[in-house]
């Protein structure tokens, strides 16, 4: 008898597992609400993007010229930009937070000054530490005087942005209780997520295989020895021919894909006589990702949401 | 019957009094949990700031003599904005200790009245750069530069997650504080005076 019951209970919490976590993969497969569309495809998330873009674009660029700075300097802005693109992460991170948060948001519907002052200072405190930890350390090694005019730019939009942020969580209000943390992940973390040092490529057009510093393009390299600690002056430079016809164009967008459809500002790789590259086994190839959803494609003909039984969708 | 009056007397006593009790408690918790938060440190440079702003005045005030009166009617209405902008985040303050709703948040999500708070005092201080200060090293050459006020203010932004800590804890005592008292109380003490009331 106790057997039974035994078997019984381990039976039912089995059941009830695979049926939460059944739940979790419809709710993140869930179409993009309405309210969240607004919120992600809104002023402030386009501005949050273009910054992701100018960070992984300069990384992007960097990295192509990578064998022309001593390793020491390469790690300073590796350092910089991980750390960087760490703590952007972490405020949309936050932000998932705060719509799972139900307590939270209502008092964010509740005293919407307070809220929008706080989002106000974490830009400010982003903008910051990303001139300070990122662009600085890459204009040091470059020894550009380039000030980041364009970021400056994006973020004084944000800046000024940050209030219209509040109008989106009261019209999420409702909809926000049916959020799970899958769903958030899926629709606003990860289009907007920036990317590791080591996801993003170098610049369209040339690879320098010979580049001596693979070492912090890969990450698989496990020894720090392995390139010089000067620039060999033998070492063949690119003539500017095989600098990429597009240089100073936006690479994000590539084989007639949108960037948000990418995800990334990776390039397609191709050689100086524009044939696909030979698959180099000791580079490691750009992580396959999972595809981004696209929260700017055009609205699908919705099913009144409002309709959807809660316990159909929600994750406990 | 006497007896009954000799029942009826302290019962009626009692209920004389005992709002009186109340109210005294109510105003002892009070008092206790508003001198907690007065004396972080945030308060005291606070006041600090206020004093300092006042001898700024002083100072120049002694020597308006060397001015013409349109410079000393630009530092004046400098002042004036500027005080005007630490004033309403006093209000502001007094505002949230007699919200009880806005107490409770606080108590649940400190990090983000701190951030808020953070932002407003860093809004400050960029306002008093850019009008009182900017205007009385111009109309002074530079004589008067209002560093030491512009030193309490950035250090004033530092001290808010403490300041905000001390509102938390009050919030266990205390729901919510009257008016009447946070003016007395709150107000007054820290209330940065006009151009006119300063004065030797």
């Amino acid at each position: 008898m106790k057997k039974i019951l035994c078997f019984l209970i381990i039976l039912i919490s089995c059941v009830n597992q695979s049926f939460t976590i059944a739940q979790g993969t419809a709710t993140s497969n869930k179409q993009l609400d309405p309210a969240l569309r607004k919120f992600v495809q809104s002023e402030i998330m386009i501005k949050f993007k273009d910054l992701k873009r100018e960070a992984e674009n300069s990384v992007s660029s960097f990295k192509s010229e990578m064998n022309n700075y001593k390793p020491d300097q390469i790690q300073k802005v590796k350092t910089g930009y991980d750390k960087t693109a760490d703590r952007f992460n972490q405020e949309l991170e936050n932000m998932k937070m705060d719509f799972l948060n139900k307590k939270k948001l209502k008092y964010i519907i509740e005293f919407p000054k307070d809220y929008a002052r706080s989002l106000e200072l974490n830009f400010r405190e982003l903008a910051q530490y990303y001139a300070e930890n990122f662009q600085q350390p890459l204009q040091d090694v470059r020894q550009s005087k380039e000030d980041g005019g364009i970021v400056i730019a994006i973020f004084m939009e944000l800046f000024k942005l940050v209030p219209e942020v509040i109008n989106h969580f009261n019209e999420m209000k409702e909809m926000a209780t049916r959020y799970d943390d899958a769903y958030l992940d899926k629709w606003l973390v990860t289009p907007f997520k920036f990317l590791t040092w080591t996801e993003i490529q170098a610049e369209a057009g040339y690879i320098n295989m010979n580049n001596t510093n693979n070492f912090y393009n890969n990450g698989l390299n496990t020894n720090p020895n392995s390139y010089p600690a000067m620039p060999d002056p033998n070492t063949a430079y690119p003539p500017v021919t095989n600098q990429p016809a597009n240089a100073g164009m936006d690479t994000t967008k590539t084989n007639t894909q949108h960037w948000w459809e990418t995800n990334s500002t990776l390039p397609v790789p191709t050689n100086v006589d524009g044939s696909a590259p030979v698959k180099n086994t000791n580079v490691k190839s750009t992580p396959v990702k999972t595809k981004a959803p696209d929260p700017f494609a055009p609205s699908p003909v919705q099913k009144d949401t409002s309709k959807l039984k809660p316990s159909s969708v929600k994750v406990n | 019957m006497k007896k009954g009056i000799s029942y009826i007397i302290p019962i009626f006593i009692f209920l004389l009094t005992n709002p009186f009790v109340g109210f005294t408690q109510k105003r002892e918790k009070m008092d206790g949990a508003l001198r907690a938060f007065i004396e972080t440190p945030f308060m005291q440079k606070f006041k600090d700031l206020r004093l300092e702003s006042e001898n700024l005045v002083l100072t120049f005030k002694e020597n308006k003599q060397n001015y013409s009166a349109a410079n000393i009617n630009r530092v004046k209405t400098a002042y004036q904005k500027t005080v005007d902008k630490f004033n309403a985040q006093l209000l502001d303050i007094k505002a949230d200790f007699m919200n009880e709703r806005k107490l409770q948040y606080i108590q649940d999500f400190p990090e983000d009245y701190t951030s808020g708070l953070t932002s407003d005092i860093n809004d400050l201080t960029s306002f008093y750069q850019s009008n009182l200060q900017l205007t009385i090293q111009d109309v002074t050459d530079a004589t008067v530069d209002g560093n030491s006020l512009l030193t309490l203010v950035a250090e004033l932004a530092k001290l808010v997650p403490g300041m905000v800590t001390s509102i938390s804890e009050l919030r266990s005592s205390v729901k919510k504080f009257e008016d009447t008292y946070l003016e007395e109380k709150l107000i007054g003490p820290y209330k940065f005076k006009t151009w006119e009331e300063i004065t030797y």
